[in-house]
């Protein structure tokens, strides 16, 4: 059987992925509110959205490749979105921590 | 009640604010931790206003006997200072009152937070500006304020 270093990376990802999803509702109870709590609702969203989007990831192949860009543009989108906010986050909570 | 009547607290007030075990409901215990023997009822109520349903728990203590219009058997030497005199802890009780009061089942963290700055009046005023941000990082930026605008309040009295 040939190694395919893709499905490697891609089943390594789909583990973090489990795994920050497992952060991100084990830890929700302890910030119910407030700037954090609030932010923390989308970025759960945003992490089950890509958990789902993970999975679907060794069915690729599968589908018309126009639909399979698309896909893929999304997780793309919703990843930089994920980032913005978890940037904004950090630095108003600096500014919260430093006011 | 008049809302210009000066409340003060009884002498059974003043001893059921001296013990903690008293079977006295949360609402009327921090109800009357901020019965000063100075302020109108009036000035009460805006004190206590995030305080759930504090005219009311007002004058449930006026019922129980527990505080009574200046004059009219409060007791004479139960006045001002409601801070220091209750335990002479520089207000952290009434602060930390306030904090469950407004953050219910939330207030652990906070009151955690508080009672270990217990000391002077500095550090309590410390203490309340980290737990308001705590409070606005984490559980609720209106219970924030609502918190800090009331704890200044306490700590401003003494």
């Amino acid at each position: 059987m040939k190694f395919d270093v893709s499905i490697v990376i891609t089943v390594l990802a789909i583990l973090v992925m489990f795994y920050c999803l497992w952060l991100v509702l084990s830890l929700r109870k302890n910030i119910p509110g407030g700037v954090v709590g609030n932010t923390w609702k989308t970025l759960t969203a945003l992490v089950v959205l890509f958990t789902a989007g993970y999975l679907a990831t060794p069915f690729f192949g599968m589908l018309p490749p126009l639909l399979m860009n698309v896909l893929v543009s999304l997780i793309f989108l919703f990843g930089a979105i994920y980032v913005v906010i978890t940037v904004k986050l950090i630095y108003r909570i600096i500014e919260e921590l430093a006011g | 009640m008049d809302p210009r009547d000066v409340l003060a607290r009884t002498v059974q007030g003043a001893e059921a604010l001296a013990q903690r075990g008293h079977d006295l409901p949360r609402t009327l215990r921090h109800a009357l931790i901020l019965v000063d023997g100075r302020s109108t009822v009036a000035e009460l109520e805006q004190k206590g206003a995030v305080i759930p349903e504090f005219p009311a728990a007002l004058r449930e203590l006026v019922t129980r006997g527990l505080v009574a219009p200046r004059g009219a058997g409060a007791a004479p030497n139960e006045a001002p200072a409601p801070l220091t005199s209750t335990a002479g802890d520089g207000g952290i009780e009434e602060v930390v009152a306030l904090a469950e009061d407004i953050l219910g089942g939330r207030a652990e963290k906070v009151v955690r937070k508080l009672r270990e700055a217990a000391g002077s009046r500095e550090e309590i005023a410390a203490a309340v500006e980290t737990s308001y941000k705590l409070i606005r990082l984490t559980i609720d930026e209106g219970k924030a304020e609502a918190f800090r605008a009331a704890a200044r309040k306490v700590l401003a009295k003494g």
